[in-house]
């Protein structure tokens, strides 16, 4: 029985402890001042396996139309572009501002996965749909249905081949109402 | 009473809150007004017979070249008819003043 209470007391010790520390204000929340490795490195491992497990049942559709990177890109280009860059780009205010930085989504290295593609597209679409807590990534499943997130998804998955002139006619509204 | 009156500026609210949710969605019409055309003058580089009809990226600037192409000839024939109706009217007018 005494060593139930020693893990119970050492346990309130610990959440007392915790609440302290955030009392006191000495956690920084500064988006200019980068978490310690360890501590990025451990979000950032929480973080893929929560939206690996939530977006471990999705149906990826076909996403091979042409269609969908006419009806994606613009919507890329108005909702994403901002943070995530476009072909050509390299930086922008907020993707220098943003921590943890947003990725830049023209480079075939960001944001695929680890070369599953079906994961890489479950992993994006429960991404915008459902947004990041603290990170800056907004949740657009609230104003947008499930088919306009699809076609972001095959836009972004197309990306990394677009020079910056296919970008632009892709993603131009203009002559472009008959997509929506 | 009191309970009904809560009960209705509830549904009221809930109702109110629904509809602005889906007034704010983001919607592509609202893009249009500054919305830039494609520049499909960039394609014209192209060696169109190196070009992979099956890859969606091409098919998807062809596609959307295409409508860039016909909504520019629609515009100009239908620029042209107005033309060619303005100076039947001018005519029109024309024979009517001299009678």
């Amino acid at each position: 029985m005494g060593w139930v209470k020693c893990v119970v007391s050492g346990l309130l010790l610990v959440v007392v402890a915790g609440l302290l520390v955030a009392w006191s204000g000495v956690i920084s929340v500064a988006a200019d001042q980068p978490h310690d490795p360890l501590t990025y490195k451990l979000l950032e491992f929480a973080r893929e396996r929560s939206i690996a497990r939530a977006a471990a049942d999705i149906e990826v559709p076909d996403l091979s139309d042409p269609d969908l990177l006419l009806a994606g890109g613009p919507d890329y280009n108005d909702m994403c572009a901002s943070c995530h860059l476009k072909p050509g780009q390299r930086e922008s205010d907020l993707s220098l501002g943003l921590y943890p930085a947003p990725p830049n989504l023209s480079l075939a290295s960001a944001g695929q996965g680890d070369g599953d593609e079906v994961q890489a597209a479950r992993r994006q679409f429960w991404v915008i749909k459902h947004g990041i807590k603290a990170s800056g990534m907004p949740a657009w499943g609230l104003t947008h249905d499930d088919q306009r997130i699809w076609a972001m998804v095959a836009f972004m998955k197309k990306m990394p081949q677009l020079s910056p002139a296919h970008y632009q006619i892709l993603t131009a509204r203009g002559d472009d109402e008959g997509h929506h | 009473m009191r309970i009904k009156q809560i009960v209705k500026h509830s549904f009221i609210a809930v109702v109110a809150a629904a509809f602005s949710v889906v007034t704010q969605a983001h919607d592509p019409s609202l893009h249009m007004k500054n919305a830039e055309a494609p520049n499909c003058k960039a394609m014209e580089g192209m060696d169109h017979s190196k070009m992979d009809m099956s890859d969606p990226i091409i098919r998807a600037l062809m596609k959307k070249c295409m409508a860039q192409v016909h909504a520019e000839d629609g515009a100009a024939e239908s620029a042209g008819s107005s033309e060619k109706s303005g100076q039947a009217q001018h005519e029109a007018d024309h024979g009517q003043h001299k009678h």
